[in-house]
């Protein structure tokens, strides 16, 4: 406070003890930690599928549904790089065209479910009779095996791109409603909370700056494993032909259509599969990089 | 005189738990004159903090009753709606909070934070804003306001944050300052700056502080009036000056003689803390006798079977003890 003070410790050779922040550079440097190995690789993998699937006009000028009776079942060559399939289209086609689909879905159902989880998880909690309703109706999907109740909406809504997005979104909302009110919940009960009801917050001003801040940095991490998941269970549902439907390419269908082929062109289902797997790879290795970077307990020391 | 800034009457706070009401406060009535300053003393679970929230009406939404009277300005608060307190909140009652560095949300500026609170009262500009919480934080003793509000609260230390959440407290000028153990969470030197800080705004302002803590040293430094608690009633009210040199009730003088004081027993015994032995009767437990019967030196038969009314002993000082005549003081 006085400078008085100061001079005095400084002239017995202390450092002075200033009662404001530490220099800035220091700041600076604690902020800035080392982006974990995670977060780069699963983001370049990503990165690179996503942009394949967005450039697929650029490396293949061949239509993904066009078929070519005459060229069924080739192998791998120069005109076609990955073969084709039983009824003669280009693999490689597809599968760039399939990545659209399956990237897309994924990312549309995580971000819908991200929007719907947080809405209800940071919600809910805050006002009683709404949290036991809501939590009763999350247990109950929640105890539905996810791959089962998404069929089951699909067989009921019928097979079309949007309603692969909505079933996922019903099955994986609740899981992030759930994460997200439990984090709710334990920041309701920190001090600054009722420090902001005290100087007179409502609780909807709360809501938007007190809770929902605080619950953002585990709501993309989750965003990002629910994205994972999202894709699964597309390439489950078209798998069993209960998902994209046949004449829209989605790795999940593309492989459906290589099954009974696969012992003569294993290319039909290994090509797909590795482009869902690096994919799943990259998203939950970016989930994980996430964690670590956003981890409120690192940035709070 | 005029009426009371903060009168409280009969006030009634009970927990509902799944064993039954938890009562924390059993009818505890007190009165806050503007420009004065009433501590509230007692132990852990005495009731004291649960005072507070009721009064700011905090624990409606948590599974509490709370019944009597709270007037503020001769207006009751106690049966308010939400609306009507929050516009109440902050603007006639402010509050500082037990632990400075938690009461700041970590993820927004103190510029944000202070302004918020200007905001949520006042319609002004983002400049007026800005300016107004320059001001605020110059008026408790910042230096540098300007590059503070720029601040987050982890860049700060418990003191100067604790200077913070007073700005905030005083944003609106309340009429009422509630402080919970505003210095516990701080190192001693600062404990003297913050308080010394708490009675020059009150001096400016003119307006009540209610103080509650379990720090004697605090309320010497600070109240007018002190009220000691126990199990959830007041067992002693007086000037501070009386209840340091004149207690009556067994149990504030137990607290008294509790106070490590250096240099005392120099002579030849190693100084050893001084404690009042025993705990307090657990919350939900309200025998007919004196609640500080089981721990209480002087304790007679009549003490386990009428619980002792507050009597005045003398001009502004009462105690409920049946052991008030003066053989036993």
């Amino acid at each position: 406070m006085s400078g008085g003070v100061e001079t005095v410790s400084r002239d017995i050779g202390f450092a002075p003890v200033s009662d404001a922040a530490p220099a800035p550079a220091s700041v600076a440097a604690r902020r800035r930690r080392p982006i974990s190995w995670e977060l780069v690789v699963g983001g370049g993998l990503l990165i690179v599928v996503a942009l394949l699937a967005l450039a697929a006009p650029l490396i293949t000028p061949i239509d993904p549904r066009a078929l070519a009776l005459d060229d069924r079942l080739l192998p791998p060559g120069p005109a076609h790089p990955f073969g084709t399939d039983g009824l003669g289209r280009d693999v490689l086609s597809r599968v760039l065209y399939g990545g659209r689909v399956s990237l897309g879905v994924g990312l549309a159902a995580a971000s819908l479910s991200a929007l719907f989880g947080a809405a209800l998880g940071v919600v809910a909690p805050v006002i009683r009779w709404l949290d036991t309703l809501v939590m009763r109706i999350v247990d109950g999907i929640m105890s539905i095996p996810s791959i089962l109740l998404a069929i089951a909406l699909v067989a009921v809504a019928g097979a079309s791109v949007r309603n692969v997005v909505i079933a996922v979104t019903v099955v994986e909302a609740p899981r992030i409603a759930r994460i997200i009110r439990s984090e709710t919940l334990s920041l309701r009960g920190r001090a600054y909370i009722d420090a902001a009801v005290t100087a007179g917050s409502s609780t909807w001003k709360i809501i938007w700056r007190h809770l929902l801040p605080g619950v953002a940095a585990q709501l993309t991490v989750q965003t990002a494993f629910v994205w994972a998941a999202a894709m699964m269970i597309e390439a489950g549902l078209s798998f069993i032909g209960a998902g994209t439907p046949p004449t829209t390419p989605s790795w999940g269908n593309i492989m459906a259509d290589g099954r009974a082929l696969w012992q003569i062109r294993p290319n039909l289902i290994f090509i797909p599969a590795a482009f869902l797997s690096v994919s799943l790879v990259g998203v939950n290795l970016l989930g994980e990089g996430l964690r670590k970077a956003l981890n409120p307990r690192g940035a709070r020391t | 005189m005029s009426a009371p800034l903060l009168e409280v009457d009969d006030l009634r706070t009970s927990f509902r738990t799944a064993s039954g009401p938890a009562p924390a406060v059993r009818g505890l009535s007190f009165a806050v004159n503007a420009g004065e300053t009433l501590a509230i003393v007692g132990e852990s679970g005495s009731g004291k903090s649960v005072t507070a929230l009721s009064i700011l009406g905090l624990l409606n939404a948590r599974a509490a009753d709370v019944s009597g009277r709270v007037r503020l300005q001769g207006k009751d608060i106690l049966g308010l709606g939400e609306p009507a307190l929050r516009a109440m909140r902050g603007a006639a009652i402010g509050m500082v909070f037990q632990e400075p560095m938690a009461s700041l949300n970590p993820v927004l500026t103190i510029g944000f934070q202070v302004g918020e609170a200007i905001r949520l009262h006042r319609k002004l500009g983002a400049r007026a804003v800005r300016e107004q919480s320059e001001a605020l934080l110059r008026q408790v003793g910042i230096a540098a306001p300007a590059r503070v509000l720029r601040l987050y609260p982890h860049q700060l230390s418990g003191g100067m944050c604790q200077r913070v959440m007073i700005a905030i407290a005083v944003a609106c000028d309340p009429a009422l300052l509630i402080a919970d153990e505003p210095t516990t969470a701080l190192d001693v030197t600062v404990q003297a700056q913050i308080l010394a800080l708490i009675r020059s705004l009150q001096a400016r302002s003119q307006s009540g502080v209610l103080l509650i803590t379990h720090d004697l040293g605090v309320v010497a430094e600070l109240a007018d009036r002190v009220i000691i608690m126990y199990a959830g009633r007041k067992v002693e009210e007086a000037e501070v000056e009386t209840i340091f040199a004149r207690p009556r009730h067994p149990y504030t003088r137990g607290l008294l003689a509790a106070r490590p004081r250096l240099g005392v027993s120099s002579e030849s015994v190693p100084s050893r803390l001084v404690e009042i032995p025993g705990s307090p009767p657990p919350a939900g437990a309200d025998p007919p006798g004196c609640a500080f019967l089981k721990r209480c030196p002087v304790a007679i038969t009549v003490c386990s079977q009428a619980r002792p009314p507050l009597v005045r002993v003398a001009d502004g000082h009462v105690a409920a003890c049946h052991r008030l005549e003066p053989a036993c003081a």
